[in-house]
C-alpha cells in the first residue's frame, strides 16, 4: 500500500441549489469507514494558507480509516455564490448540506474538523445540528468572535497606518457594516451582515455537553502550556459541562503564514490521536 | 524577560525572522522591512496584549509605534507601566 490515496477514493461533489451550489470533496478509506469527518475552514487568507495542511491530514484520516470531507463555503474557493453577499446562515446551510450527504451515503453524521473561525461554525452548528454530531476536533480555535472581527477590524485600521493614508475607526467600520456596506479587509470584503453575525458567536456560549471535543493549541517552542485566553475558555467550557481534552503542538504556525510551510509536529500529533 | 528581549520575541514569531533575536533599538521596521504589513502588525499587537495581558485600544495604533524597534519597546513599557 502506498502513502498516497488513489483516486478512486476521492469523490468531488457539487451539492444544493444551482447558483449556490457547495463543492465538497470526499477522501474515502479502501475498507469500511470507522467513523466520518467534515473539514470546516477558516475565513479569508486563514483558509487559503491552510489548504495544504487540510489535504494532507485528510489523507491521512483515509489512511487511518476515517472518511474525510473537504468544502468550501458558498462564494469561497471551488463553491458557487459571491464572498461580497454571503451571511452565516448561508454556511451554515451549507455545512448542514454536506452534513446531510454525509449522514445518506455512509449512514453517520460526521466529527466537525475546524481550524480558527471554522470552529466556531462547528461549535455553533454541533449545538443545534438534526443529525447529533458525534464529536468536535478543533485546531487553534477562534474561542471568541468578537475578539476575532476586532483583529479584522484592526488589520484594516493597521493598513492605513502602514500605507499613510487616513484612519478609519473601529466605530465608523461598524457603521458601514450596519449600514449593508462591505468593507475591503486584507484584499476580502466579507458582507456586514456577517462580520456582524460572527462578531457575536462565542464557543463557550454554544450548547456542547458530553460532546467530544480535542483542542489542539499551538505553543511555542519550549512552552507546555497554553496562553492566558486559552486557558480562560477552556475553564468557561469545563465550567458548562464540557470536558475538552487539550493537545499543544508547536512548530509553523501555518494560519498566519504567508509562506506554506511543513507541519511535521501536527500531521505526527493527528496521527497519534487517530492511530491506524 | 526584559522588553527588548520581549519585543525582540514577538517580532521574530510574528515576521518569522530568526535575525530579529538581535535586532537592536534602533532597526527601523515600519517601511524598511518587507515582512512588516497590515497583518503582521495585527499580529503584533494580539501577541503583545497575549503576553501582557494589557489592552490596546484601536486609537492607540499609529505608524510612530512601528518605526523601530525602539518605539516598539517604549510603547510596551508603555502599557506595561
Amino acid at each position: 500500500m502506498t502513502d498516497t490515496v488513489t483516486r478512486e477514493q476521492l469523490d468531488a461533489r457539487y451539492l444544493g441549489r444551482p447558483g449556490a451550489r457547495v463543492f465538497s470533496l470526499s477522501f474515502q478509506p479502501r475498507d469500511a469507514a470507522r467513523g466520518q469527518v467534515l473539514y470546516l475552514p477558516p475565513f479569508a487568507e486563514e483558509m487559503n494558507r491552510c489548504r495544504a495542511l487540510a489535504s494532507a491530514q485528510a489523507r491521512q484520516f483515509a489512511m487511518a480509516g476515517y472518511g474525510c470531507t473537504l468544502m468550501d463555503y458558498c462564494g469561497t474557493g471551488d463553491s458557487e455564490g459571491q464572498f461580497e453577499d454571503v451571511t452565516l446562515e448561508d454556511w451554515l446551510g451549507n455545512i448542514d448540506e454536506v452534513v446531510e450527504d454525509i449522514h445518506q451515503r455512509h449512514g453517520q453524521a460526521p466529527v466537525l474538523w475546524g481550524i480558527r473561525s471554522g470552529c466556531l461554525l462547528a461549535g455553533l452548528y454541533a449545538s443545534s445540528a438534526s443529525h447529533p454530531i458525534p464529536g468536535l476536533l478543533l485546531l487553534q480555535p477562534v474561542a471568541s468572535g468578537k475578539r476575532f472581527v476586532r483583529q479584522l477590524v484592526r488589520q484594516r485600521i493597521a493598513a492605513g497606518v502602514e500605507r499613510g493614508s487616513g484612519q478609519i475607526s473601529s466605530d465608523e467600520i461598524h457603521r458601514l457594516w450596519e449600514d449593508g456596506q462591505s468593507l475591503e479587509i486584507g484584499g476580502y470584503s466579507p458582507s456586514g451582515a456577517l462580520m456582524l453575525a460572527l462578531e457575536q458567536l462565542e464557543l463557550t456560549a454554544f450548547k456542547l455537553p458530553d460532546l467530544p471535543l480535542l483542542w489542539l493549541e499551538h505553543v511555542n517552542e519550549g512552552q507546555v502550556e497554553p496562553g492566558l485566553a486559552t486557558a480562560q475558555a477552556l475553564a468557561a467550557l469545563r465550567a458548562a459541562g464540557v470536558r475538552p481534552e487539550l493537545h499543544c503542538f508547536s512548530g509553523p504556525a501555518i494560519w498566519q503564514l504567508n509562506e506554506r510551510a511543513a507541519t511535521p509536529e501536527l500531521l505526527q500529533l493527528l496521527k497519534e490521536l487517530y492511530p491506524l | 524577560m526584559d522588553t527588548l528581549a520581549l519585543t525582540r520575541s514577538i517580532l521574530k514569531t510574528n515576521l518569522q525572522l530568526d535575525e530579529a533575536a538581535h535586532f537592536d533599538r534602533d532597526v527601523a521596521l515600519l517601511g524598511a522591512l518587507p515582512e512588516f504589513n497590515s497583518l503582521t502588525i495585527t499580529s503584533i499587537l494580539a501577541t503583545i496584549e497575549d503576553e501582557t495581558g494589557c489592552e490596546i485600544h484601536d486609537d492607540e495604533i499609529s505608524a510612530d509605534i512601528f518605526e523601530s524597534v525602539g518605539t516598539l519597546v517604549d510603547f510596551i513599557d508603555e502599557k506595561l507601566a
